[in-house]
């Protein structure tokens, strides 16, 4: 019987507790060096109530653009902690994790009341000529946040040097949330020339 | 000894659950973050960690979760878009829709974390209400649930804007009355246990009436968690001088996440009948999962309590 309740529990505490309160479109551009990727670059786009809040907090004088000095204090307030959330930016190569080497250009803009991010993920996926599997997966793990990756993605820069294929997939290897999400996730099988 | 390892077990998922899920906006922070995290050895590559295979690749939650986050966004999206409209052509037939939508809003955003609905499940654990008990006490949590939601909201709007430096919104201002909401539980929590223990339990025919003394503390410590949806609605209509819709906009708030809670409940109901009719057969054992139900909904509500209140720090 406790079984029962057990399932009964589980079942309806998973349906009570579904996040998430803020939503993210996700754009990236891999960028290539000559040893391989050595750059991200991102573009969260916020859902449209929570770029007013973020307007009514940061955009002091009402403007709808936010000022040099504005974006300082949203990158101070409302991006610099995602350093713990790893900036929900996961890169796996042939299964190792790849951490981030550093994170730059930062800048925030308000386009038709909706909030965007931009800012670079300074990595280092070294690529050499046998093909190797990169994964970007792209999620809030907490999710308090959902974040999904625009159709169309990933852009490319100055890959002339590569060879590769790309996909977008739910990827169930890095399922979260009780195993229960699976993040939008960019595959590239790559090699060099 | 089965039974209290099981009960471990559950106790433990159920901590598990609350620390993952009692969490705060990643994006926000008092101070800036300095980027210590990131790795700084030439390598950058973690050895140590190497993506788990064995996933189960089946998630119809998940689906559910998923489905249900995207028909909120889209919900709130329409939301911001009506407001919008209506602000440059004042049209009755948007502010309908605009009612109609917070209705829908109402259903899908009380599926998501709080609204009452585990403690709709607890308190049907421990006592025996009947159904239209159970749609009376959701519609009862819905209310102040909302209203407590609508409190806040006008605190930001007319206290914490007017009189402090910051800019206080939805996402930024609700910690401390979900804290005291939150001690509030704990105690609650905590009497029900005390209950559950010590309590005289009646033969099978005897059924146990529901305190109502007891009730009205359940359902206010439930209820005055603030509605983060009404929340949000509430500041976001405000923020575009619209104020009036958003507070008319609370009632069928209510309406909708009444529906969503007082589901929970009947299902609970039932569930519990169903356990029961299983073990009715024999009056000992009846007795004894009668008592480790009780228990298990006491102690639920005391866990989520010490658990939310935690959370919030």
């Amino acid at each position: 019987m406790s079984k029962i309740l057990f399932i009964i529990f589980i079942f309806i505490s998973t349906l009570s507790f579904s996040h998430p309160h803020v939503f993210i479109k996700a754009d990236v551009t891999v960028c290539y060096n000559e040893t391989g990727i050595n750059k991200l670059r991102m573009k969260y786009t916020f859902d449209k109530i929570f770029s007013n809040d973020l307007m009514q907090m940061f955009d002091k004088n009402k403007n709808k653009k936010f000022e040099a000095s504005e974006i300082v204090q949203v990158k101070a307030k409302a991006f610099s902690n995602l350093v713990n959330f790893e900036y929900f930016v996961y890169v796996i190569q042939d299964g190792r994790k790849i951490k981030h080497k550093s994170v730059s250009g930062f800048r925030a803009t308000i386009n038709n009341g909706v909030v965007t991010y931009y800012f670079n993920i300074n990595t280092n996926v070294d690529i050499g000529n046998s093909p190797t599997e990169v994964k970007i997966a792209v999620y809030d793990y907490s999710y308090y946040i959902n974040v999904d990756v625009n159709k169309g993605n990933p852009k490319f820069e100055d890959p002339d040097d590569f060879i590769y294929v790309n996909k977008i997939i739910k990827d169930y290897k890095q399922a979260y949330y009780l195993k229960q999400i699976y993040p939008d996730c960019i595959v590239l099988d790559v090699y060099k020339l | 000894m089965f039974k209290k390892l099981l009960f471990s077990i559950v106790i433990l998922n159920i901590l598990s659950l609350i620390t993952g899920f009692s969490q705060s906006n990643p994006l926000f922070s008092d101070t800036e973050v300095v980027d210590t995290l990131l790795n700084s050895d030439s390598s950058f590559v973690e050895e140590s960690t190497v993506i788990d295979e064995d996933v189960v690749r089946i998630s119809v939650f998940g689906k559910l979760i998923r489905k249900n986050a995207d028909l909120q966004n889209d919900i709130k999206d329409r939301f911001a878009q009506l407001a919008t409209d209506y602000s440059s052509s004042k049209s009755m037939k948007i502010i309908i829709m605009l009612f109609f939508l917070a209705f829908i809003y109402g259903v899908f955003h009380s599926l998501g974390p709080g609204h009452g609905k585990i403690f709709i499940f607890s308190y049907i654990l421990t006592e025996k209400p009947k159904v239209l008990r159970a749609i009376s006490i959701s519609y009862m949590i819905a209310t102040i649930h909302a209203i407590s939601g609508l409190v806040v909201a006008l605190g930001i709007i007319f206290i914490l804007n007017e009189y402090t430096s910051f800019s206080y919104t939805s996402s930024n201002s609700s910690d401390i009355i979900s804290r005291i909401s939150f001690g509030i539980m704990i105690i609650i929590g905590l009497y029900m246990t005390y209950k559950a223990i010590f309590k005289k339990e009646h033969s099978h025919e005897h059924k146990s009436k529901t305190d109502k003394k007891q009730l009205i503390p359940f359902v206010l410590s439930v209820g005055l968690i603030p509605c983060p949806g009404t929340i949000i609605i509430v500041t976001f209509l405000a923020s575009m001088s619209l104020l009036y819709i958003g507070i008319l906009s609370v009632i069928f708030i209510i309406l909708g996440m009444g529906i969503t809670i007082s589901a929970i409940g009947i299902i609970s109901i039932f569930s519990k009948k169903l356990v029961l009719k299983l073990s009715s057969v024999d009056s000992d054992k009846y007795g004894k999962i009668y008592k480790l139900t009780s228990l298990f909904g006491a102690f639920l509500l005391t866990m989520f309590g010490v658990l939310f209140f935690i959370g919030t720090f």
